[in-house]
């Protein structure tokens, strides 16, 4: 049961409290309990109470084996003893690896439940002590030596009286003050003494089993969380690579370990770490990575696929932005990556490192079909202003998602070349199929158009307001209203009394547009 | 109804103002308003232990006070008064105060006024038991029914005896494993440490003898477990609770795991090494590290045991070895351990020294290295413990008795239990005398006027102790 549920299910709970109302009366019957273990079978005042021939799931056996050999449970035992007894028990062979049942007995040194151990069970050796004793006891001293100290006796130096003074308050200061002090694991030792080792190393061998050594006991910081101490580490090592009498064996072993601190694996261990920001801070991980090599580059971005929370993916994605400068092409290798999350995030990296030439690859390297991805790939040429660019987005504008037309087109809008406005005109021209397009999709072609603010782009849109049809009245009337509303945006004070010409339209979606447009205009005038 | 903690507090209370009443009572008169307030406030914690368990028991074992079964941990600021008060206990042959049930002032006072009188008194125990006999609260017992029955005190010995040499075995075994790399259990190890820890709380001095019993075939196993055994009972005079314990015992059984890697002929060398070889002797404190680091996965006991491993033979001014290039301040289990072993490897026979220094030349020679190799606090608590006297010295008395130590006095250094060896007449015997017992006109039965190396003269100290 206390395996099955957690401590703070009810079920857990209820069957702690049935089970301890049960001991109670027990108790209240026969007063103490002696469990009496034997290899298969528990027995209480000669009684079998429990018997089992299985290896595994075998009371009596596990407890056995383990030299327990009677448990006493009084009368006074408490509901938290029993329940605390029950989890001990219940530790499964990984909790166990350094402990067994005994020894956690011992450490809970419980006040009402104690037990009986055969240490022979220990015994390395059978009969060690009889023949241990033996061989000590071999040789008995000899009356005549005996006999010979006694004479010398007389005639040895008297003692001197060592004066030894009972230690100080100020003794147990200094102790309790050191104990204090050292209670808490140094692992900045352990560092310096591997440093030391790596001196000291005679040849390839040694340098290899402390490089090994050096590798794990990183392994062992990045999973306790220990980052200053990781950073030690490297920073050590960068002091000590950038001394030019170095010898090879040593700078290369040294380099092994930095390869190491940023192996996908050490990476990965971190995860849990930066999600749950404990012992992390974005500092903290940008000065580890600091000392990293560009090998870290495809570590981080592992991790980048497997972290949970948004914070610390920005957090990772700064990281590579700064660390993919080493090498882009390992980040521009992730794009390959089917979790359009990940892909979605490198090209941000790329974005913000602003390599044109790897932002231009993104056009071909990028074949995640994911809307988002998309987009992403469409934003980041737009924003980079790669004017190669052009005729994939021109492309992108048949796309047949709205959301990608649209990034095309503000990206187009980005690069404010003639070339540009005239791609946007020209769709604008494509009457009949511009005009189905939702009003939204429309708005942002001639929004993205204003942007150019010349005349003949205040004309084009002027020509929109002269519109008269008496089929598909309303979309002609978003057009003409996205119109409006892009001449208001040119700010050109021409056209207002053909703006004011529609300021009563019966069509409420254009009035409005009209209505901004005017006001544009005016503020633009001041 | 009080927790546990909270009993084993009141206990604590209990005898830290018991040592502070007769502090304050040898120098005012037990009427004194200090010494009032201090045995009321005494009574109103004895009152709350006896509320809360009906009956409450204080025993001295050895040099350390027991509440029923459990020893009375206390903090570092109070040792001096439990020392203290245990060696008024101990002057006056008295083993245990029960309190049947709620006390008054007057039953303390009472009890008190006695046990101050009682340090004149030829026979204490006997005044005080007098002086309480009319105290339906009160009751004492003396030192011989308040310490172990002797027969379940030889059992003990006996379980002890069995565990230093399962220990031993273990050792062995241990090291065996880790020369051909096989997988090294610490359960095992943690087991029997485990077991040293409760004996160093019920039995120290004797636990502290079983690490003079040298064995010169079966050294190294043996020199494992005596650094263990030494730091124990170390980190117990500094204070540690039982689980730092545990873990000291552990680091210090680890502490020469290094050793594994050096060659037999080395480590059997009868002769003189030469530089070469010293050197690579020396290396055992760096291999340590390398072995105990790739003994399982990485966890703070085995960080810990590979520091001090490598620290063992450093030194506090860094002047031992391994060369290093940092400075290292010592942490404190390698002080501990340091101190240990380079007793016990003072004290045992080599290869290369047929014969160990006695036991007091080598706290002669740590003395001399104090302040500068190894640090005085703690070598300070280490003669503490083993005495100025150790066990295994072979003393000289007054009363012509030659004769072995076999067991340390904590409270009076000076007057260790001896086993005598030799009559006065220089024949051979074996019987146990201490040093600490009086002639009826206050004078010391017998003192200890010389010392010799029970080396020289090839005296089986096993033969004594065991």
């Amino acid at each position: 049961m206390v395996n099955l549920y957690q401590k703070n299910n009810p079920m857990y709970n209820k069957a702690i409290d049935n089970l301890f109302i049960k001991a109670t009366d027990i108790f209240q019957q026969t007063g103490d309990i002696v469990l009496k273990i034997e290899p298969q079978t528990l027995f209480v005042n000669n009684e079998q109470v429990y018997s089992s021939h299985e290896q595994h799931n075998n009371f009596a056996f596990l407890f056995f084996k383990e030299g327990l050999r009677e448990l006493t449970f009084k009368k006074e035992v408490t509901k938290d003893e029993l329940e605390d007894f029950l989890n001990l028990i219940s530790l499964d062979d990984k909790d166990l690896i350094d402990n067994d049942i005994v020894s956690l007995l011992w450490d809970r040194n419980f006040q009402n439940i104690k037990h009986v151990v055969d240490e022979n069970v220990f015994a390395e050796e059978d009969g060690y002590e009889s023949r241990a004793t033996r061989q000590v006891l071999e040789q008995s001293t000899s009356q005549d030596n005996i006999m010979a100290a006694y004479h010398d006796a007389f005639t040895a130096e008297d003692v001197m009286h060592l004066e030894i003074e009972s230690p100080a308050e100020s003794d147990y200061e200094d102790v309790k003050i050191r104990l204090e002090r050292d209670a808490e694991i140094k692992l900045y030792k352990i560092i310096n003494i591997l440093f030391e080792l790596f001196w000291q190393a005679r040849d390839k061998d040694e340098l290899h089993v402390i490089t090994s050594i050096t590798k794990s006991l990183i392994g062992y910081l990045v999973s306790n969380g220990h980052m200053e101490n990781m950073i030690d580490i490297l920073k050590k090592i960068s002091i000590t690579l950038n001394d030019d009498d170095l010898p090879v064996e040593i700078r290369e072993s040294l380099q092994e370990v930095v390869y190491h601190a940023g192996s996908p694996d050490i990476i990965k261990a971190m995860g849990p770490f930066i999600d749950n920001r404990t012992d992390m801070d974005e500092e903290t991980l940008n000065e580890f990575v600091a000392y990293l090599e560009k090998d870290a580059i495809q570590s981080f971005i592992e991790l980048l696929g497997e972290l949970k929370n948004y914070s610390s993916r920005k957090m990772v994605i700064q990281i590579l932005t700064e660390l993919g400068r080493k090498d882009i092409n390992i980040l521009l290798n992730g794009l390959a990556d089917r979790r359009w999350y990940l892909v979605r995030n490198i090209v941000l990296i790329i974005k913000q490192i602003g390599d044109m030439e790897a932002a231009y690859q993104l056009i071909t390297k990028v074949k995640h079909p994911d809307i988002r991805v998309k987009t992403e790939v469409i934003k980041t040429v737009g924003d980079l202003k790669i004017p190669q660019a052009i005729s994939f987005l021109e492309q992108s504008l048949d796309a047949t998602e709205q959301q990608v037309r649209i990034s095309a087109v503000r990206a187009i809008g980005h690069l404010r070349s003639e070339k540009a406005k005239q791609i946007l005109i020209q769709q604008i021209k494509k009457n009949k199929v511009f005009v189905d397009k939702s009003y939204d999709e429309k708005k942002c072609f001639f929004e993205v158009l204003s942007l150019w603010k010349e005349d003949d782009v205040a004309e084009f849109f002027s020509g929109f307001l002269k519109l008269k049809s008496y089929f598909s009245r309303k979309k002609i009337y978003e057009t003409m209203a996205c119109a409006a509303y892009a001449l208001g945006r040119t700010g050109n004070k021409e056209y207002l009394p053909l703006l004011k010409k529609h300021e009563r339209s019966s069509d409420p979606v254009l009035k409005e547009n009209i209505r901004i447009a005017i006001r544009s205009i005016a503020r633009e005038r001041g | 109804m009080a927790e546990k903690d909270d009993i084993a507090s009141f206990s604590t209370d209990i005898i830290h103002s018991l040592a502070t009443i007769l502090r304050t009572a040898e120098l005012h008169d037990s009427s004194n308003d200090a010494v009032i307030s201090q045995m009321e406030k005494a009574v109103a914690y004895i009152n709350q232990a006896v509320a809360d368990t009906g009956s409450f028991r204080i025993t001295l074992i050895g040099d350390f006070f027991f509440e029923n079964d459990a020893r009375i941990k206390y903090p570092l600021k109070y040792h001096q008064h439990f020392e203290s008060l245990a060696a008024k206990f101990q002057q006056r042959n008295l083993g245990a105060i029960v309190f049947n049930k709620e006390i008054a002032l007057e039953d303390i006072k009472t009890f008190l006024d006695a046990f101050i009188a009682a340090g004149n008194s030829e026979t204490p125990f006997e005044f005080i038991r007098d002086a309480v006999s009319n105290l339906a609260a009160l009751d004492v017992e003396t030192a011989k029914t308040g310490t172990k029955e002797g027969s379940a005190q030889e059992q003990l010995r006996r379980v002890i005896k069995k565990t230093y040499f399962n220990a031993v075995s273990l050792s062995k075994g241990v090291m065996e494993k880790m020369m051909t790399k096989e997988p090294v259990s610490v359960k095992k190890t943690r087991r029997i440490v485990q077991s040293l820890v409760d004996f160093i709380s019920e039995e120290e001095q004797f636990l502290i003898g079983m690490t003079a019993i040298k064995s010169y075939d079966e050294y190294t196993y043996h020199h494992s477990v005596n650094v263990s055994i030494l730091a124990l009972a170390l980190g117990q005079r500094l204070g540690l609770n039982k689980k730092e314990l545990t873990e000291l015992g552990i680091v210090a059984f680890f502490h020469d795991s290094g050793k594994v890697e050096l060659p037999n002929e080395l480590l059997n060398k009868t002769g003189a090494f030469s530089d070469e070889e010293f050197a690579l002797v020396k290396k055992h404190a760096v291999f340590g590290v390398r072995a105990l680091l790739n003994l399982k996965d990485l966890d703070p006991l085995v960080i810990r045991s590979a520091i001090a491993a490598f620290e063992h033979h450093l030194n506090c001014d860094c002047s031992g070895y391994p060369s290093v290039k940092m400075s290292f301040s010592l942490d404190i289990y390698s002080e501990i351990i340091s101190i240990a072993d380079r007793y016990d490897a003072m004290t045992s026979a080599r290869v290369y020294r047929k014969k160990g220094l006695p036991p007091d030349t080598a706290l002669g020679i740590l003395l001399k290295d104090s302040g500068s190799k190894i640090g005085p606090v703690i070598l300070n608590f280490f003669i503490m413990m083993v005495g100025i006297f150790p066990v295994g010295t072979l003393v000289f008395l007054d009363s012509k008795e030659l004769g072995l130590v076999c067991e340390g006095n904590a409270v009076i250094m000076d007057r260790p239990k001896v086993r005598i060896i030799a009559n006065g007449d220089g024949l051979k015997k074996n019987y146990l005398v201490d040093l600490s017992e009086k002639t009826p006109d206050g004078q010391y039965k017998r003192s200890i006027i010389k010392r010799l190396d029970p080396n020289m003269y090839e005296i089986n100290i096993a033969e004594y102790l065991l």
